[in-house]
């Protein structure tokens, strides 16, 4: 297992895009560098987990809202981290509403076009449909390795908002591309 | 368990079950291969049903999702004889949307939601109807047990653990009283824990924590409480053992756990003493078709020394009609009347000439209570026993 980066904390400035997303306070906002994140497979799970239970503590059943919130924002970080975006920061920003928990993924816009086609398949109409046609496709074709195909790569999103109810929204703010999820308290 | 392989993966061969817990979130094939290479080797030897114990895989991401349903598809093309069984809780939220829709691809797989089946009363303990009588309750036990709570050990400033909370309302009284550092109150009941937070809520109280969660398997961490308290809860299970095991997992070595149940059969009323008395046999049987042991009070000094707790302590609240508000102590007995002649009564089928018999045993039970030389008792037994301190040769886990 890689350890985590001892990178100093990066003193670049959050891309722009940010500064507006909300007038609330968020509940958390961290930031780590990607050189640092991408060190390791499981800090996806390790920050999932840690931001899912900082956000949940003081709420109905921070058990349950830890598990789910974990369990989405993992999926998201795991995107991230097989797109390999260039050296910069991931920030992830979380405010609690009352209805929901609003959370904001951003990184540094990577080569190739992966989280774009991820979101973009995700969030095209009837998401169930298209959830249900390509897993079947899925079981009638070998486990694959580093390399996974194009929808598997993808579904993992598109699993989100198929089966669990979560809002995607992708946007660009300068040089970063923003990952918008938005998850239901119940 | 360990950071850098953060779930298990046994089998067991006695129950032809393979159990994955902790967190499956593997990167690739190659990081699935251990968990594929059990389930293959399994399902190759073995007949009948394959048991798939997910009750306590906590995390699953996208990918060990796809690679289970490729197990599944495995055991359909080289295995088509083989039943699977995937054990789920609903303490983990995800758990039956996913695995829901796995079994509509797989017919030779079933889901069985393990917790639904350990709660086998649950609709019915969980009516609204029920929570006057839990608060009324609560209230008149309250006035003895505080002290009682003293005497077996609980003290300010403890990190105390409530498990089958119900409504609460224990757990607001103790915060009040006792002022713990940590409160976490567990029930399995969605509206009554809802309605335990809006109590909670309306008091201005914020610090108790209410968690949805199985007793038989809990999210709470091994050795972490001085004081676990169940109330009036092991009665309610027919496999109390297992929630035991729980109660005795969560607290600190050293810590203790407090439990309180009844023993119905001994709950009376003089004079028209047959009556009642038939009336409470009638009611055990009543619960015990739901799984649920109401003689289970006296029972507890040995599930303590069986399971190893030491300093057992035992013994029982008497609450009478001369010791206890005379007005409250009929209004829970009415208020039984009402949810075992009626709600109880429906769920296990009683024929009406029982059900007027149960109702007239109860009028009787409140006619000793507010008769001026009448005496009826309620019964509730007290235990509780020390956690040992863990041996080399039996660490706890």
């Amino acid at each position: 297992m890689s350890q985590p980066s001892s990178d100093p904390p990066s003193q670049q400035p959050a891309p722009s895009g940010l500064a507006a997303e909300s007038e609330s306070t968020p509940v958390v906002r961290a930031s780590f560098s990607m050189q640092g994140f991408m060190d390791g497979w499981l800090h996806c799970q390790h920050v999932a987990n840690y931001l899912a239970r900082f956000a949940s503590s003081d709420r109905f059943d921070p058990e349950q809202l830890t598990t789910r919130l974990s369990t989405y924002l993992n999926e998201a970080l795991e995107l991230v981290f097989r797109s390999a975006p260039g050296p910069g920061q991931l920030i992830v920003t979380i405010h609690r509403q009352h209805d929901r928990l609003d959370v904001a993924l951003a990184c540094p816009i990577a080569g190739d076009d992966r989280m774009r086609r991820s979101v973009r398949r995700a969030t095209e109409a009837d998401a169930v449909a298209t959830y249900r046609r390509g897993f079947a496709g899925l079981l009638i074709t070998p486990p694959a390795s580093e390399d996974l195909s194009e929808w598997e790569a993808d579904a993992g999103l598109l699993e989100l908002v198929a089966l669990h109810g979560i809002t995607l929204a992708l946007h660009e703010a300068g040089d970063a591309l923003v990952l918008h999820m938005t998850v239901p308290h119940e | 368990m360990d950071p850098a392989q953060p779930y298990t993966v046994h089998y067991h061969e006695n129950n032809q079950e393979v159990a994955i817990a902790g967190s499956l979130r593997p990167r690739d094939a190659d990081d699935f291969a251990p968990v594929r290479e059990v389930l293959v080797r399994v399902a190759a030897a073995i007949k009948g049903t394959l048991y798939l114990n997910l009750k306590r895989l906590r995390y699953c991401n996208h990918r060990a999702f796809v690679e289970l349903a490729r197990f599944l598809e495995h055991c359909r093309r080289e295995h088509p004889e083989l039943r699977l069984k995937l054990v789920i809780s609903s303490v983990i939220p995800w758990a039956p949307i996913r695995f829901g829709y796995l079994t509509e691809l797989f017919p030779n797989a079933i889901v069985e939601q393990y917790d639904r089946a350990f709660y086998p009363g649950q609709g019915v303990i969980e009516s609204d109807q029920l929570i006057p009588v839990l608060r009324t309750q609560t209230n008149i036990v309250w006035d003895h047990e505080r002290e009682l709570l003293r005497k077996h050990g609980l003290r300010p400033g403890m990190r105390v653990a409530d498990i089958c909370c119900g409504i609460g309302d224990f757990a607001v009284l103790l915060h009040k009283e006792f002022k713990p550092e940590v409160i976490v109150a567990v029930d399995h009941s969605r509206p009554f824990l809802q309605y335990a937070i809006q109590v909670a809520r309306e008091f201005g109280i914020n610090d108790i924590e209410y968690q949805y969660g199985d007793a038989a398997d809990l999210l709470l961490a091994s050795n972490t409480f001085d004081f676990v308290t169940s109330r009036l809860s092991l009665q309610v299970f027919d496999q109390p053992e297992l929630i035991m095991r729980e109660l005795l997992r969560i607290c600190k070595p050293g810590g203790r756990v407090y439990l309180t149940n009844e023993m119905m059969s001994h709950n009376y009323g003089y004079p028209r003493h047959e009556s009642v008395s038939w009336t409470y046999a009638q009611t055990m049987k009543m619960f015990a078709t739901l799984g649920m042991d109401l003689s289970i009070g006296p029972k507890m000094y040995s599930l303590l020394t069986d399971l190893g707790f030491e300093d057992v302590s035992m013994e029982q609240i008497g609450i009478t009609n001369a010791n206890t508000v005379v007005e409250d102590f009929a209004r829970v007995i009415e208020s039984w009347e009402e949810y075992i002649t009626g709600e109880l009564s429906t769920a296990t089928g009683q024929p009406q000439a029982i059900v007027d018999r149960l109702k007239a045993g109860f009028k009787d039970h409140v006619y000793a209570i507010r008769s001026r030389r009448g005496f009826a008792i309620w019964p509730i037994f007290v235990a509780s026993g020390r956690k040992p301190a863990p041996t080399r040769e039996s660490p706890t886990r």
